[in-house]
Formats: C-alpha cells, structure tokens, sequence
C-alpha cells in the first residue's frame, strides 16, 4: 500500500500528513528555523523509527517551505550582483518612488537586495518596439568579470531595458557572466513582461535565493537519501501549484508563499470535494489571520504581490493577512477603546491558560474563559489548560471597566470578529464579490472558533469546517496539482497583432510549460493547458486577466437562460469537466473557463456566459477575427462586471499572454483516520452573550458519522481545531467528515 | 463616554473606517481615468448628521481633513436636503483645493431622518482653462484656471440634473472620460448609503449617532493625550518659495508654533501676501498640510476625524500666500505650496521635539507635463508626472534616496509603460549622488531623469521648486542640494527656470535633477578625514 506524504514546515511547527488509501493521518512537531532541512528529516525520522511509516511504501513527499520567505526577511542571502542597462543601475533602489507608510517621518523602505557597489551598467538599450538603439557591449561584460570575482558573488542577475522584447542582450551578457561559474538569473527569462522595476525586482530576489534555497534543497536530498525515502521532493509554489525540485531550485522566487499558499489550495480542495467552489477561506492561527477568495473553484491571484516590501511579479495566491489569531493580546488603549491584536504573546509565553508565564489577556483566554474551550481538553499536545490563569487575565480588562469577566471576554471576541469582518470585507466587497454568495471555509486552530459569528456578521449562510482544520496546509500539498505558468510580455493593440503570430506565441509558451513539467517526469499526455491574455485599455496602468478559453462566447445578450448545470458529485476544476467531454478537434485540452454566471452591462442590461461546442479553430486563418474579437468581447465583459463600465469603443491592448500547464493530482479520499474519541461530558456551561451561559452539547469528531446532525449551542472538539456551534446554527457532517453549518 | 462602552466602541470604529475604505475602493474601481484609477488621487469620507468628519479614506495626504470645508460649504448651500440628493463642487474657495478636485457631498437618510453626510473628492485629469491638465503654470486669476463649481446639486432626490451636466461638460477636454469619473464618484456616494443604512439597521440611529460621537471623541482624548506628551512652548520658522511663478521671489512662509497643554495653535502670520502665479494655497490646503503634520509628529495610527483636529487652531492671515482672496490663482498651492508650509510647520516643531522631525525632505513634487503629436499615430498626447527626490535625515539615521515624501506618495510611470505609451525615450533615471546634505546622517539622494523627444517636436510645462533655496539641515548638518532643470543641447547644458514651458526638439534632452533631503547632525566625517592625515 502506497502512501504519499505531505510536509507544510512553518516557523513554529511542521505538519505532516501521511496519505495512504485509508485517508489522512496527522502529525505535528517543532520546525528548526535555524537550519530547517534538520528538523524535517529528524521528524520523518522519528515517524520512520515508531513505525508510522515505511520507507518502501512512500511514493511521494510533497513539501511547503519558509525557507525562502525566512531568508528574504531576514536578509540572510546569497551575495548578488546586478547587471543594467546604461544609466538605470538605480531602478532597483528607486522603486515606484512611493513610501510604504504615509505619515511616518522615520518610515524606511527595505535595503535593496543588491547595494549600489554591486549594480553594474553596460552599454545597451532596446527601443519599445524592440528594435536595437544601441548594440551591447560586450567587451564591458567581460571587464566586469575580475571585479565580480574579487567581490566573492554567490549569484548574478540581468536585467536590461525591454528585454522581454529583445532578449538577445540579456542571453549575450549572460553567456559572458556563465564564466564565473555561479547561478546567472536573466530577467528574461524568469519573466519576460514588461515594467523594469518589478521585473528587476523579481530577478534579483531569485538570484539571491537561488544559493540559500539551492543548499537547502541539497541537505533535504541527502537526509531523505539517507532514511531510503524519495529523494527530490517537489515544492509548493506561491501560486498554489507543485513544482518540481529542479524547478523550484532554479526559480526559487516562485515558492515564497508556499506555506499560505497550501493552505488555501487545501482549503479549495476540501471545499470542492463538498460541492462549494465559491469559498472566502478563513485560516487563523496563533498570531494571524490569512484571508483569502475562491471563486468558481480557481483561488483569486494576484501578479502584484509583494513580500516584505519586495514586488514579485509572478502569480501568487491573493492573500489578505491581519494581526489576529488566537494569541493576539487585548487592550485599553489610551483612548480607552478595547483593541484586540496586532501584537501577540506568540508562542511564548501564549496565552495566559498555556500556564507558560503569560499574564495579559488574549482571544484564547476569552474563549477558555467563556466555557468554548475545554481545560483537560487541550490541543497539539499542551498541558491542561489554566482557567484561573485566563480569568485572572482577562480581568485586567474587566477590573478597569467595571463589568464581569464574561463579560470583558465577550467585548474581546467582539472585537476580534470587527478586525476579521473587516479584512474579508477587504477581500470580497472592495473587490467587487459580494459575500453572501460565498461559503466561509474555516481553518487553523483558531478559525472554526470564529467562523460562525463571522458569517452571521456577514451575512454569509455556510460555514465549512473541514476534519483537518488544523494541518489543512500540509493536506493542501497532496491535493495540489503539478503546474507551471510562464508568459511574454507584447504591449501592443490586440487588433495590430496578426493572430498567425499570436497563435504561434501561444503554441511556443505551451510547448515551454509542456517541457517543464515532462522533463521532471510528467505523462505528456496528462498536462492540461490554461491560456492567458492580459489586456488593458490603452492608458490603462493595470490589465485584466481574461481566459483565452477556446470554445467560450462571451456576450451573447440573452434571457436568462441556465447555460451550466453541474452535477453535484462532480470533482475537480469545471474547465476540466467541460473541456474534456467537448474538445473540439486540434484544440489544446484544458483550457479554463472564465467566471461562469452573469454580467451586468450599461444600461443595467444582462448578458450570459455560455460554452458552445465546435468553436472557432484559432489556428485557422479564417477564424482568426472572430477569435480576436471574442477575446476583445470577453474583456469588454470582464471590464464591465469588474469596474461597472466598459469601453467598446476604445483601444484593447495586448499587455502578455500567459500559459498554465498543470497535471492534476490523483485522487484521494480525505477523510482523516480519526483516534478513537476521548471521554467526554455530555454537556458544558457556555457562554454566547450577556444574558448568561448555556449548556453545549460536547460532541467529538470522530464521533460524527457521515450525516451526523448536532444543533447549536454546541462545541465539536476535533485533534487539532475546535469548532463552536452558537445557538440557533447546525452543522451536518458530510460523506467528507467536512461540517457544513447553516449559520442560521 | 455617552453611554458608549469601549468594547462598541471599537467595533464602531472598524464598522466606520470600512465604510469610507468601501466607498473608496469603488470609487477606484468604478473610475475611468488611470489618475483615479493608477494613481489613486481621490479619498472617501463620513460625516455625523451635524457634519463632522467621523471616517476617511485617503492614499495621499494632500486630501487629509481637506473635506470638512466642501461639506460645510455644501451644507451652508442647500437650505433642505432630500433623498438622494448629491452636491457637487471644486472651488477652492468654498473647501476645494484647487480647481481639478471635484468634491461630492450627499446626505444620507436612515430610519426617521438624517443619518449621516457622505462625501468622496477626486482629482480629474482636466476641468477646462488653457492648458491640458488644467495645471495653467501662467495663470494670474482663477478665471483662467478652468471651470469652477459652486455647490450645486448635481442630483435632486435621486434624479440627475442633466442641464448641469451638460454644462459642466461642455467646459472640460474630455467629457466622456470627466463623465465615467463622475458617475465613479456618485457609485462611491451611493456606496456610502447603503452601508450607512445597514448600519442604522444594524445598531439603531440613536446608538450609530451616539457612536460617532464615541469615535469623535475617542481621537480627541488620543490627540490631546499626545499633545500633552509634547513639552509646553513656542517656536517660529521661515522658510520660502523660489518664486510665484510670474518670476517674483522669494515667497516666505512663516509659522509659530504654540504648545500649550493639550493644545497646538500654529500661526502663519507673517507669511507673504498672496502673489500673482498660481502659487496661493486655500486655507483648505494649509490645514490639510498642518493637520498631516500633527499626525506625523504624533501618533499616526490616531483615527483622522474631527476630534482628531479639535485640539488643533490654525491662523492664516487672510490674503496671505497661506490665506488667499479670490480671484487669486492656486493649482500649484495644492502641489508646491502645501510641500513648504509641511516645511515650515516641521521646522518649528523641530525645534520643540528635536527627537521626533527629520531635516527638510526635497519640498517639491517636480510636476512635468508633456504633450504633442505622437507621429507613430498622428495623434496627441499628453503625459503628466511628478517625481520623487531626497527625504531629510532622520535623528535616527539617513534620508531615504528617491522617493516621495510629506503631501503627496504617487508612483511613477515605469520607464517601459512610458516608452511604450508614448513618443518619448528616457535616457537616464537614477540617484543624484551626493545630492543629499551632508552631516552625522545624511540627507536623501535626489533624481536624476532624463527624457527626449522622438521624431517630433514636444512641447513641455514644469512646476518645481527648491531650484534656488535648498532643502534645510538640522542641528547642524548642511542643506541639501537644490534641484536643477537643464537642457541638454550639442553637448551644451542649458540650464532653465523651476516653473516655466519649453519647445523640445529630437536630440534634446530634457534633464530633472531633483533636490537632495537636508542632513542632521554637525557633521564628522571630514574633520576626522584631517585629523587622521594629520597624525
């Protein structure tokens, strides 16, 4: 019996969840931030030497990692040096020229990864329209090189002026620099888009990972070659894909979310597997809160994300994180408001019931004092929770104000669901969703405590908790598929652009994804293909990503006529679904649909998607028009759905396209193997508001058989996550062993 | 306390706050032009019933607690409000800034009456007069600055007033694109309704009224208890424009700072009548750059409302620079002038908190505006940036190199977006070295950006300061270097004035040299260069 296993190293802890055909078994212990590749393999170790797993029987060891994220915070980098065009060696330091914060006159922007004494301009330049102004010179590459060597540089990056267009520059500058035999990045290839200082930017971080992450890789290998285990363990991108090792050490840039990233591919998963593709996920830990929007079974992602104040210009899942987790300290302030977080008591001392020296107030001594958590019911292996240490706690907030402790723990847990209301209001209503038409995906070991009375403020009518809530991340990584992305950037009007070379860009991308993943061992036959172009009105700073499905008519004004019915069993993404039963013929499979639903025009007019069989071939001269003016059509919608205004009138253009080659992953049934259920009391005193406790039901997960029913006020306790049923809600467990729960 | 306790209150203020970052969020989603839209030049905010600033919204801090003034304005106009009714407005002398910020105000009408005042300002690329932009660089009368608008209901009870419309329209460049970003606004207002209405659901009138109170006097008592942090005195600072515009100068400002308790009363008295060019800053502008200033010495993290301000005076002299009558002219107040009053504002407090304010940062925004025929397509073009310089030395360690400070915090045009866009290249972008005044810290580097014409003739405005007076040290530290607008020309540099229009030819190169940020401290570094050839 094979298993495969599934390893999410945080700062605090590694989760690992070891996949076999009976489902799921979960695993926690320490992480080793200072050299984490030691605590991993000493975990596997251990799991090895008390028989949870065999050597012989693992297929697959599928990690996330803050290795990288770790090594761009804390400056600890590879030594890297930056080749520029003539007179642009400073657009790395110079930015967007904007500051992070407005009204901080100590405000600081973060050191540039490469410091001005290691930025080096040649002669060379490329003119917009990718034609050469001026020649490089080579010979000033090859005089860079002694001084390179003398500086001791672990790593080179390149990135010169419209390169995307004219990459020839960079790739003769890069053979020069191959000559110093260490790891040489070109902007143009990582990623080949326009705006010069993300695209530096990202170059640049790679280039700098690539030393740290490359050893990392390398002491995994060895201790996994050691303990007979696979050796080359693909990693979880920032884009919610598996890359493989090779991947994943050349381009290390794309792995820097891989933590959250996981969770939110989990949550997706879980979510589809019980018939929601339209998900707000809700991971709560000890310290934040990461939010995030799924939205027809695609996780919403974002090209301008940053990190520590660094752009990366790759795709990333669209993480929204606040300080409020579980530890978050509450306070008066000054202006005597109760205010809940962003400081912590992080892991030590934790809160005040942890017993580890902790004496302020935090959401979890609110909870434990309400009667939501139980004191000899801990989680993650903690001691017997301290009540009287909790009381004690949050009566410094009590004591000032006069009121009970109840009743100070209330206002604390109020308080946090303000914060959280707010971020998911950041993520859904200012961008456009509105979240009663979503489910409230909760995770981390703090989030099904909250999720309920988050959803009621919302107005949001189903809350799901999945069994694994607490190492939903490391599951994440076994349920994620294997995927690639790359693009080109173009720049040009869509209409100007002949669909003979569009066609033949499209097809070069696909074969450069196709070969990424084949070359690391995936069935060519089994890569699916999604296409993107990125468009924007002419003048436009920030484009749309609009799906060149092929098949997909958009704007047809019709009545509302049901287009898509999905059969409730169904799994996996709805582009795999459709594309598969009608591929028209010479069509590339896998194309994904765009958001399947209707769109409101001007003039309050309604319009909807529909996938048609036997489309247009684009490779057909013929049909190349319509094809363009479909795409164009189809961003019209988007622009109009998204901004309430389109511009038929005015210029498209073509800013990049873009291609996702992806193989899914096998399926698996995530139903985890729960131990028996401990003893526990029928009911517990809690409180839900002012008016005074309640008796709870106290039910255990593994107690809940598929189509289990418990109504609220109850607590369902679960090995790593609680979950809190107020009066008035009811969760049924589904064939999944997920909660779903009408809020009620 | 009004019977508010602090646990509501909290959850009063995120509830709040989220209704004008939502209002906001839609007005840059529903916007047209990439100004609103890229640039995010606009802010939202929420008014009480008696129209006090309770919520904003804001990415630049030129709109901050600018507000207050329109609804007044609006307020003092309409003599009865109705559902549904939206007053819009831009003169700068009723609350604007100046002409291009069109401001909406809208009552908001909830369960037995008036809820709440909604209100959202944006920055329209052009509102008429004679230059594209309506940045007249030469204009001697707010006359010949564009459209200006009174308090008028655009909208009465829900219904759009298209006489007004199509006035308003027919005075501005592009009307279909002024029309989306108005329509943008209105979406923000209704926004606004919608939310506040679910709030009177939600908690009642009486307890959301009493609420805003709550959060009103809430900022008050953090603003005060900073305050009283601050040590008790006075102090007064000068410092100038180099000139109006129409080629006068210098420009002083002048400012006295009173701490007193848990008090500011900061007096522009004696500070330059108001001049001739386009430089005059509206009271609206001066308090928004005092009430920026407040913040920044303090602590920023204090909701920005009318509590926030009430322990705040301010005296501009009227028909001062700081002050102006109508019908002086004031686009540049917003821009330029709004810079050095921060400047002089600093200045004082520097001396009373030496601790807590760095050395003059580079005091201008560098605002280019090119325009032609782009001769790729035949078609005109207009392109407007401003530019970032050097931000003073801190106390506590170097000025930050290139990079906007104080009143405004917009991006850049990357080099290839601006290449690609239009017929222009750009031939060098980077950091001024030595720019940055030098002491124990030093200041911030300046910018160097070099732009040419390609196949046409371009026609170029610019609107900079600190080409003359330089960006002033602390304790001290030597100033930083002035910025410089040169033209590079057969090899020659012709050096230009800081506000003024040029025709550029192909070969020309259009250089901007930003001003450096002043350094802190008596600095070390050559005496002990001496000391050490001396041994």
């Amino acid at each position: 019996m094979a298993v495969a296993i599934g390893i999410d190293i945080g700062g605090t802890f590694t989760d690992i969840v070891v996949l076999g055909t009976d489902g799921p078994r979960l695993y926690k212990f320490p992480s080793t931030p200072d050299d984490p590749a030691r605590g991993v393999v000493a975990a596997l170790e251990a799991l090895i030497a008390r028989g949870n797993i065999a050597p012989g029987i693992v297929e697959r060891i599928v990690h996330g990692s803050t290795v990288a994220t770790n090594a761009l915070l804390e400056g600890k980098l590879g030594k890297t040096a930056l080749v520029t065009t003539d007179g642009f060696r400073d657009v790395l330091e110079i930015g967007r020229q904007n500051r992070p914060s407005l009204y901080d006159l100590f405000f600081t922007r973060p050191e540039p990864i490469v410091p001005r004494e290691l930025r080096f301009e040649v002669p060379e330049r490329v003119g917009s329209d990718g034609s050469v102004v001026r020649p490089l010179d080579r010979e000033a590459v090859v005089r860079l090189l002694p001084t390179l060597r003398e500086a001791g540089i672990q790593a080179v990056a390149v990135c010169f002026l419209f390169s995307f267009l004219h990459p020839d520059h960079e790739r003769e500058a890069g053979e020069v620099l191959a000559g110093l035999g260490v790891p040489v990045t070109l902007s143009s290839d990582l990623l080949p888009e326009f705006r010069e200082y993300e695209r530096t930017s990202t170059t640049v971080i790679n280039a700098a990972l690539r030393p740290v992450v490359g050893s990392y890789l390398s002491s995994l290998e060895e201790g996994a070659a050691r303990l007979d285990l696979p050796a080359r363990w693909p990693v979880m991108q920032s884009s919610g894909a598996i890359a493989h090792a090779a991947t994943a050490q050349r381009d290390p840039v794309r792995i820097l979310l891989s933590g959250p990233a996981g969770g939110v591919e989990g949550a997706r998963q879980v979510g589809l597997r019980s018939g929601f593709p339209d998900l707000i996920t809700l991971d709560m830990g000890g310290t934040s809160c990461d939010v995030a929007l799924v939205q027809g079974g695609t996780v919403g992602r974002t090209v301008g994300g940053a990190i520590g104040g660094y752009p990366v210009a790759l795709p990333m899942a669209d993480i929204h994180t606040i300080g409020a987790g579980g530890g978050s300290l509450a306070r008066l302030d000054a202006g005597r408001a109760l205010r809940v977080g962003p400081e912590s008591a992080g892991a030590a001392p934790g809160p005040a019931c942890y017993g580890r020296g902790g004496t302020e107030p935090t959401v979890t001594d609110a909870h434990l004092v309400l009667g939501h958590l139980l004191p000899e019911f801990p989680l993650g292996g903690l001691p017997r929770l301290d009540l009287d240490a909790a009381r004690r706690a949050v009566g410094r907030i009590a004591d000032p104000l006069g009121i009970a402790v109840e009743a100070a723990a209330l206002g604390i847990l109020k308080v946090a669901d303000a914060a959280m209301e707010r971020a998911i209001r950041v993520i859904s209503v200012e961008r456009g969703h509105d979240p009663r038409g979503f489910a409230l995906l909760a995770f981390g070991g703090a989030g099904p405590l909250h999720a309920v009375s988050l959803a009621r403020r919302l107005g949001i009518p189903k809350v799901l908790v999945p069994p694994t809530a607490g190492v939903l991340s490391a599951l994440g990584l076994l349920l994620a598929e294997v995927g690639h992305e790359t693009g080109q950037g173009v720049v040009r009007p869509l209409r100007s652009v002949p669909v003979a070379e569009l066609a033949g860009l499209l097809d070069r991308l696909q074969a450069q994804a196709q070969g990424e993943l084949v070359s690391h061992g995936a069935p060519r036959e089994a890569v699916r293909f999604a296409f993107v172009a990125a468009l924007r009105y002419a003048g436009q700073a920030h484009e749309l990503d609009i799906p060149i499905a092929l098949g997909y008519v958009p704007i047809t004004e019709t009545q509302r006529e049901p287009f898509l019915t999905l059969d409730p069993s169904f799994r996996g993404s709805v582009a795999s679904q459709l594309v598969c039963d009608e591929r028209p013929p010479a069509m590339n499979p896998g194309a994904t649909i765009p958001s399947l639903g209707e769109l409101r025009l001007p003039g309050g007019r309604q319009a909807s998607l529909r996938w048609i069989r036997g489309t247009p071939n684009m490779h057909s001269p013929g049909d190349g028009p319509t094809w363009i003016a479909e795409l164009e059509g189809a961003f019209h919608a988007a622009h109009a759905h998204r901004y309430g205004h389109a511009a038929p009138d005015e210029t498209v253009e073509l800013v990049a396209v873009r291609v996702r080659a992806s193989v899914p992953p096998p399926e698996a049934d995530v139903r985890p193997a729960f131990a028996p259920a401990p003893e526990l009391p029928a009911t517990c005193a809690a409180w839900f508001d002012r008016s005074g406790p309640v008796a709870a039901r106290v039910v255990h997960r593994a107690d809940l058989d598929p189509g289990a029913q418990i109504e609220g006020p109850a607590i369902i306790l679960g090995p790593d996550a609680t979950t809190l049923l107020p009066p008035r809600s009811r969760a049924t467990a589904d064939e999944h062993a997920t909660l779903i729960v009408e809020v009620g | 306390m009004r019977g508010i306790d602090p646990i509501t209150l909290e959850v009063l203020r995120h509830a709040l706050a989220s209704v004008t970052e939502e209002m906001n969020a839609n007005l840059v989603r529903s916007a047209y032009s990439p100004n609103i839209k890229e640039r995010r030049d606009c802010s939202s905010a929420l008014f009480d019933r008696r129209g006090e600033l309770v919520a904003q919204a804001e990415s630049i801090p030129v709109h901050l607690g600018a507000m207050p003034f329109s609804v007044r304005a609006a307020i003092g106009a309409v003599q009865e409000w109705a559902e549904g009714d939206v007053v819009a407005l831009n003169d700068p002398y009723l609350g604007g800034a100046h002409l291009p910020d069109v401001t909406f105000v809208a009552p908001v009408f909830a369960g037995s009456g008036l809820a709440a005042f909604v209100a959202c300002r944006a920055h329209h690329a052009d509102i008429g007069g004679p230059a594209p932009g309506s940045l007249a660089p030469r204009a001697t009368e707010i006359y010949g600055e564009g459209l200006r608008i009174p308090p008028v209901r655009l909208w009465r009870r829900g219904e759009l007033d298209d006489d007004l419309r199509r006035l308003l329209l027919l005075n501005v460049r592009t009307p279909d694109e002024r029309w989306g970003d108005l329509r943008a606004q209105h979406a923000a207002c209704l926004t606004g309704f919608e939310r506040v209405r679910d709030l009177v659901a939600r908690y009642g009138a009486d307890l959301l009224d009493a609420g805003m109170r709550a959060v009103l006097d809430y900022s008050e008592r953090r603003m005060r208890a900073e305050i009283q942090r601050l040590p008790q005195g006075s102090a007064q600072f000068e410092d100038a424009l180099d000139d109006d515009g129409t080629g006068s100068g210098p420009v002083p400002i002048r400012a006295r700072v009173d701490i007193r308790k848990d008090t500011v009363r900061v007096d522009f008295a004696g500070s330059a009548p108001q001049v001739r060019g386009p430089l005059n800053a509206v009271f609206a502008v001066t308090a928004s750059a005092v009430y920026y200033t407040l913040r920044a010495v303090t602590d920023p993290t204090i909701p920005p409302n009318a509590g926030c301000y009430r322990p705040i005076e301010i005296v501009a002299p009227e028909g001062s620079l700081v002050n102006p009558r109508p019908p002086a002219p004031v686009v540049g107040g917003n821009l330029e002038t709004s810079q050095r009053i921060v400047d002089v504002v600093l200045g004082a407090f520097a001396q009373l908190v030496p601790d807590h304010v760095p050395a003059a940062s580079q005091g201008t925004m560098n605002n280019i505006a090119v325009g032609g025929t782009d001769p790729r397509t035949g078609c005109p073009y207009a392109f407007y940036e401003t530019i970032a310089g050097g931000a003073g030395a801190r106390p506590t360690g170097d000025g930050v190199d290139g990079v906007h400070t104080h009143m405004t915090n917009t991006l850049n045009t990357p080099v290839e977006a601006l290449e690609l866009a239009y017929p222009l290249r750009v031939e060098r972008y980077e950091l001024r070295s030595g720019t940055g005044g030098r002491g124990r810290f030093r200041g911030g580097d300046g910018i160097r950006r070099d732009f040419t014409p390609l196949g046409h003739i371009a026609h170029a405005s610019l609107l900079t300061d600190r080409r003359v007076g330089r960006p002033y040290g602390l304790a001290g530290a030597e100033p930083g270097a002035p910025g410089e607008n040169v033209l590079l020309r057969d090899g020659e540099e012709i050096p230009l004035p800081g506000k003024t229009e040029l025709d550029l030819h192909p070969g020309g190169i259009l250089s901007i040299r930003t001003p450096g940020g002043g350094g802190y401290g008596p600095a070390m570094g050559g005496e002990m260069e001496d000391a050490c050839c001396g041994s």
